[in-house]
């Protein structure tokens, strides 16, 4: 009975969506039909997408570019938000620069990495990566800066040189917070990555999304920000199971899904 | 004050070791000349009012705080780094809570470079001295106090060093725990005989375990007196405690630290 | 207490500027440098100055923009989107997620509609917003909404539902009622967390807003810059970036300036 209730609870929202959806559409609020395609249209799209074989290929090559600016985003901002957690004179040097970009929307400089990039594949991985990376580099910088001395103290006092404390000591006990801000940075990644293949098209499913919408294909509209949605959640859910695993050892609680 | 001769050179030889802390607000002097002879094999207490600096004074010796002044030498060598040779166990934060208890206690043998079958029989060995067969693959936030603490005393004593840093180690623990605790320290320290600096708020703890016991005076901290423990050995816990050696010694001993929470001591 | 602590001496001037001249030089040396490079990189061609015009020109032309009417219009009429949704999402977010913290049933209630909703890219959804209500601002404040609200909900949500029991009751026991205490102790201890949630929304919603005005074109700022990415002026492009960064880093200090003045009594970050 427990878990009938469980499982009702984290389905009905999705329930609720289809219902509400199909009384929409089939009532013509929002729109006519065309607007508002009902459920079943926007299904038999899906079918004819991913029958063809269109669906697939832009998928691959949205997630492909989300998981390169993410990758690189997680590296730089490890690498870089370390610097600045541990060392006091990167830290100085950095920190204006760091301070001023992390509030600035970086929609602004969209259009600027246009120009600097070009409206292919470049551009997009860079507007994720931009997203991306400043959740992780803040994140990184608070949890490394934070560490209790004796924690490395007790490293050096069983041989181990400073340098190798940062890979062996600092890393690991800034983990929690650095995955905390990596969460963050991986919505980042899927929404510069989607954004930049709707504005400068060409592939991937932004580009689906948008020229659907010029075209007046309303269903595949409809389906690709269904597809971004479900990528989004798949990808969130592997991220906490990695977090899991990684993080067999802490103490604190599992944070809320969301 | 009573201090002997040293007969045999000296394991730690500390003189007018001091230490300053800058501050925005100014400085503070912490530590204003301690003078301490360790010799090989003695377990030498420190007690002290709080905030007096005694764990920075085994900071010090450690070589994880630099002195400010005076000199502090180890086997008649400076001290300028942390080393094996100088294990520590703090009272808390001393676990890696991402490795296991085996993964804790093998830590210092990887770094040496010892294989990793011996690295795992040696740890063993030791999780197996301190009593914690059964617990290698736990971690940390699975052990109670007492546990982690034996965990920490085992990743130090496996790099077998010639001296033995203990900040206040049973601090955090219970009461009942505590005794036990100090009970299989002085067994292993019997054993082993290292030399052994022991921070402590506890004067029935410094009274029980160790051979001396200096007396830091209030911040700026010196040596009030260093106290001869000639309780003989092997001690039982309770049955020292009805000696009338040991109270006339905790009497002098409380009355000293009494006068240095009171501000009446005559440190200048 | 024990002889008073050798507190005294103040660290010699010398010593102290010497400690805290790093402080001073080395973010004023990292910035400059950086200019510096934006400045001369250019103009010694190792970019294009095609695709990043060296700095000086890029902050003559910001002054030009600054003096253009249009510039003016569209800024304004975004700002004021903006703050409408923002302020919506308040409203709605901070009692939403309040309540949630207090009140379990409603949690379990909302949280799984928070889940499906998370992960869908909310700028994105404009294009739909677009078809159903047209490009006015109806739809233009609805997507703001839509993109601050989740985050404000669960910072909400996180600070009421984090509150020590203790607090509660103590209020309780000096006859605090079920009404006042919601008033007099969970909304000021939620405070920080909620804060902290409305600092993040700031940003995604401006996100959001630009986001969505560079997909719909017409009015705004967002647009009134992605029109300038069409028509090839490059200066343009990077003085509008410069301003609104400038923007945004505003609006987060300000922000923070008020909350340290207002709520001086905060501990901890926000």
């Amino acid at each position: 009975m427990r878990t009938l209730a469980w499982i009702a609870l984290r389905v009905y929202p999705f329930a609720l969506l289809l219902l509400a959806w199909s009384l929409l559409s089939k009532y013509g609020i929002l729109g006519n039909q065309f607007v508002m395609p009902s459920p079943g249209r926007v299904w038999e799209t899906f079918k004819a997408l991913v029958h063809d074989g269109t669906l697939g290929a832009e998928t691959a090559t949205t997630l492909q570019r989300v998981l390169i600016a993410y990758a690189m985003a997680i590296v730089a901002g490890i690498v870089i938000g370390t610097l600045i957690g541990r060392l006091r004179y990167v830290r100085l040097a950095l920190r204006p620069i760091a301070s001023f970009l992390f509030p600035t929307p970086k929609v602004a400089l969209y259009p600027a990495m246009f120009i600097i990039f070009g409206l292919g594949s470049a551009s997009k991985i860079a507007f994720g990566f931009s997203e991306a990376l400043f959740p992780i580099l803040l994140a990184a910088a608070a949890g490394t800066s934070q560490i209790e001395p004796r924690l490395l103290w007790s490293a050096a006092a069983l041989g181990t040189p400073a340098r190798a404390a940062l890979v062996k000591v600092v890393i690991p006990a800034a983990l929690p917070a650095i995955l905390t801000g990596a969460r963050i940075g991986l919505v980042g990644a899927i929404i510069g990555v989607y954004m930049g293949e709707m504005i400068a098209g060409g592939d991937g499913l932004g580009h689906v999304m948008a020229d659907a919408y010029r075209t007046l294909h309303t269903a595949d509209m409809y389906a690709s920000i269904i597809t971004i949605s479900l990528i989004g959640f798949a990808l969130d859910r592997v991220f906490l199971l990695a977090r899991g695993w990684l993080l067999a050892w802490s103490a604190e609680e599992e944070a809320q899904a969301a | 004050m009573t201090e002997e001769r040293p007969a045999a050179p000296p394991k730690i030889e500390a003189r007018g070791v001091c230490k300053v802390f800058e501050s925005p607000r100014g400085r503070v002097r912490a530590i204003d000349g301690i003078d301490l002879v360790a010799r090989p094999g003695e377990f030498i207490s420190i007690v002290g009012p709080s905030g007096c600096g005694k764990s920075t004074f085994l900071y010090i010796v450690g070589g994880f705080v630099e002195a400010s002044g005076g000199t502090l030498t180890v086997d008649g060598a400076p001290v300028q780094r942390p080393d094996p040779s100088r294990g520590i166990v703090f009272q808390e934060f001393v676990l890696f809570p991402w490795k296991t208890v085996l993964g804790n206690v093998m830590y210092g043998l990887a770094e040496r470079g010892v294989p990793r079958r011996e690295r795992r029989e040696q740890a063993q060995a030791y999780i197996d001295m301190v009593h914690l067969s059964g617990f290698e693959k736990h971690y940390p936030k699975e052990l109670s106090g007492g546990m982690k603490q034996r965990v920490a005393l085992a990743r130090t004593l496996i790099m077998d060093p010639d001296i033995l840093l203990m900040d206040e180690p049973f601090g955090a623990i219970d009461a009942q725990t505590r005794v036990v605790l100090q009970t299989e320290l002085l067994q292993i320290w019997e054993r082993t005989k290292k030399t052994v600096l022991f921070v402590t708020h506890s004067v029935e703890e410094a009274l029980y375990l160790s051979d001396r016991i200096y007396v830091l005076s209030g911040r700026p901290s010196r040596v009030r007196e260093v106290i001869d423990v000639d309780l003989p050995r092997p001690r039982d816990s309770e049955a020292i405690v009805g000696t009338p050696r040991y109270g006339e010694l905790h009497r002098r001993v409380w009355s000293l630290l009494q006068a240095e929470q009171r501000g009446d001591g005559a440190s200048s | 207490m024990a002889q008073a602590p050798d507190a005294g001496t103040p660290a010699r001037l010398g010593s102290r500027l010497a400690a805290s001249a790093p402080a001073l030089v080395l973010p004023i040396l990292s910035v400059a440098i950086l200019l510096g490079l934006w400045q001369v990189a250019p103009r010694a061609g190792w970019v294009r100055a095609t695709s990043i015009p060296p700095f000086s020109e890029v902050m003559t032309q910001v002054w030009a923009l600054l003096g253009e009417p249009e510039f003016w219009t569209n800024l304004a009429g975004s700002a004021q989107r903006w703050a409408i949704g923002f302020a919506l999402a308040i409203i709605v977010g901070v009692p939403l997620g309040t309540m949630m913290g207090r009140w379990r049933p409603l949690y379990r209630l909302v949280d799984p509609l928070l889940v499906v909703g998370y992960p869908v890219p909310k700028a994105a959804l404009i294009l739909l917003f677009v078809l159903w209500w047209g490009a006015g601002n109806a739809s233009r404040i609805v997507i703001i909404v839509a993109g601050c609200l989740i985050p404000i909900v669960i910072s909400s949500y996180h600070g009421a539902h984090g509150i020590e029991p203790r607090l509660l009751w103590s209020a309780r026991g000096l006859g605090t009622g079920r009404v006042g205490s919601w008033f007099r102790v969970v909304l000021p201890a939620a405070l920080p967390q909620i804060l902290s949630g409305l600092r993040l929304g700031i940003a995604i919603s401006i996100f959001t807003l630009l986001a969505s005005e560079l997909l719909i074109r017409g009015i705004g700022i967002g647009s009134f810059m992605f029109t300038a990415l069409d028509n090839g002026q490059t200066l343009v492009v990077f003085a509008m970036a410069t301003i609104l960064a400038v923007i945004g880093f505003a609006l987060d200090f300000l922000y923070m300036r008020a909350v340290r003045r207002w709520l001086p009594w905060l501990e901890g970050d926000v």
